[in-house]
């Protein structure tokens, strides 16, 4: 068991060299940061009053959007390069269980996201920071002169524990798309449908909650029963936006409860997602 | 009948069963969970609500997709909207204000300048769109329906910020919105002025800052003419008279003294009833200055 504990950790950091040397990766973290630097000319566009929020939403978005791409493409990629170039079936003939060779794979990909996530939000981080500093003795100075009714408010301030809480749900939310594409990787042929069905999962999963919330409210019978099914079958990716809520003061405030169930919901769906993809790949013909 | 269990049918059936029952059982084992997180979530996002699937459905697809960007989204949306009314085109701006309010209902000016255009602006629109009427009958078919588009537009408009009060719920400018609409574009209709009324005085609990919704609802029920309304005007401004504050110009307090002595001579209050509320301070009587109409200020 130990053996196959640190095959799964060997392919995993395989896994993750070959992911992080790969153009499309670099492409879209330069890419990323490029959009959470310019979220200041964007701002040109806004008619909203606060700043700070702006920025937060804008660099929030840039990392939800291009993490989804990256967690479906790269598992898509790094598990078809093996299939294709016969270096699974290399692999899998010596002692090299099925399970950790997909396990593994997961958890690469899963440290590819880590990386992914850590790095945007440590640039959004500092970004937010330096401009929080600005606008703070910008009002503080024309509260001094009398020329402003108000100091800073506390309202928008940005909470730094709260953004880092909010990137590893992301990071979780991550994690279980990357497990949702292997399962589907796991009895698909071709890169491409993997990358397209995985794609449309992703999109039942960010609108599984109107099913969730509404499905008790259709009348027809053939309908309801059909979202329900989808409130069920699916996990609820809208959930993970309560990290988004952290990053400033809620209306609402948030239960700790909810973040720890939050972590909870995503860390079991990994679990459940990789273990149907280990028994979906045992039955697969290499 | 054999059943072939190597056939890519029967293979891939069971791992398909299998995979959707493991789902099922364990989205209904992880609902606790999903209720926790999700319930804070949705109370904080209110655009995430959805009474019914229906008309909400494209709606919520946006909302769902885009995520952190719905913001920059709403504001192009919101850009792209100019374009349109600017080309007096009316389906398509209503599909961008709808769009911009969906993506980003939090943003105040959304609904405060979109219900203006749907109120006031487009009912103009109507006099580019139809020939100019020369005979009588044609002078009297286009007032006709240049009325009842007046009307349905201002509806409309009310409509839209009682959407946008669900999201800012309290907000003196929607509130006030609403009242002007009363006011300006259903004035001729049964209680709509009363309602105007009764939405600046909303507005003007909503605010401890903004006095003049205040002195528009006074000045409405006044100006309806009927003792009862005149009676409650004084009394809505006797409550708030001891709460105006002395040093905030836009108060207006002398005025507002010299109103509430002009109300009492008007409605021939008994002396004994009066408020007898000391002069403000720093009192100033201005006689050009007519919050009620007809009657004159200054000579108590």
């Amino acid at each position: 068991m130990i053996s196959a504990f640190r095959q799964v950790i060997q392919i995993a950091r395989l896994t993750f060299l070959e992911a992080v040397r790969q153009r499309f990766f670099n492409f879209l973290v330069l890419l990323a940061l490029a959009l959470i630097g310019s979220a200041s000319f964007f701002r040109n566009f806004d008619f909203g009053p606060q700043e700070l929020r702006f920025i937060s939403d804008f660099g929030l978005g840039s990392i939800v959007f291009f993490g989804s791409i990256l967690s479906i493409v790269a598992t898509a990629q790094l598990f078809f390069g093996e299939i294709e170039n016969r270096t699974a079936l290399t692999m899998l003939a010596k002692p090299v269980r099925r399970w950790s060779f997909l396990a593994g794979k997961v958890l690469g990909v899963a440290l590819l996201m880590l990386v992914f996530v850590g790095l945007l939000t440590v640039l959004l981080g500092a970004y937010l920071w330096w401009r929080e500093q600005q606008l703070i003795a910008i009002y503080h100075q024309a509260f001094l002169d009398k020329t402003w009714p108000t100091d800073f408010p506390d309202a928008q301030r940005v909470q730094f524990g709260g953004l880092a809480l909010n990137a590893l749900l992301q990071w979780l939310k991550f994690d279980v798309l990357v497990a949702i594409t292997m399962l589907v990787a796991s009895f698909s042929n071709t890169n491409l449908y993997t990358v397209i069905v995985s794609f449309f999962i992703f999109l039942i999963c960010q609108l599984q909650y109107i099913a969730h919330d509404n499905w008790t409210k259709i009348s027809s019978p053939f309908l309801r029963t059909l979202a329900w099914l989808l409130s069920k079958c699916f996990p609820n990716f809208q959930l993970f936006a309560v990290g988004e809520l952290l990053v400033f003061p809620a209306k609402v405030p948030v239960p700790h409860l909810a973040v720890v169930a939050a972590i909870g919901y995503g860390a079991l769906y990994i679990v459940v997602f990789t273990t149907l993809a280990v028994g979906s790949f045992r039955s697969r013909e290499i | 009948m054999t059943i072939d269990y190597h056939s890519w049918w029967w293979r891939q059936g069971r791992a398909g069963i299998v995979i959707f029952t493991t789902l099922l059982v364990v989205g209904n084992l992880f609902e606790p969970l999903q209720t926790k997180a999700w319930n804070p979530t949705r109370a904080n996002q209110p655009e995430l609500n959805f009474k019914d699937l229906g008309d909400n459905l494209g709606q919520g697809t946006l909302l769902g997709v885009f995520g952190g960007f719905r913001n920059i989204l709403a504001d192009f949306a919101w850009l792209r909207r100019y374009t349109f009314w600017e080309q007096r085109d009316l389906p398509n701006t209503i599909a961008m204000l709808n769009l911009a309010t969906t993506l980003d209902p939090q943003l105040q000016v959304f609904w405060d300048d979109g219900s203006r255009q749907i109120a006031y602006d487009i009912p103009s629109w109507l006099e580019f769109e139809r020939p100019r009427p020369t005979t009588d009958a044609e002078k009297k078919a286009f007032a006709e329906e240049y009325t009842k588009f007046n009307h349905d537009q201002a509806v409309r408009g009310l409509e839209f910020l009682d959407r946008g009060l669900q999201f800012l719920p309290n907000n003196y400018k929607l509130l006030l919105d609403k009242a002007e609409i009363y006011q300006n574009r259903l004035a001729n209709e049964p209680g709509a002025l009363e309602e105007a009324a009764e939405q600046y005085k909303l507005a003007a609990a909503a605010t401890k800052q903004v006095y003049y919704p205040m002195r528009q609802s006074i000045r409405l029920l006044w100006s309806l003419g009927d003792k009862q309304h005149q009676f409650e005007a004084y009394d809505y401004l006797k409550s708030r008279y001891p709460n105006l504050p002395e040093d905030a110009p836009d108060a207006q307090k002398s005025v507002m003294w010299d109103t509430l002595q002009a109300m009492e001579q008007v409605l021939k209050i008994p002396d004994a009833d009066r408020t007898h509320f000391p002069k403000p301070a720093n009192y100033s009587s201005d006689p050009d200055f007519e919050l009620l109409p007809d009657t004159k200020l200054g000579d108590s």
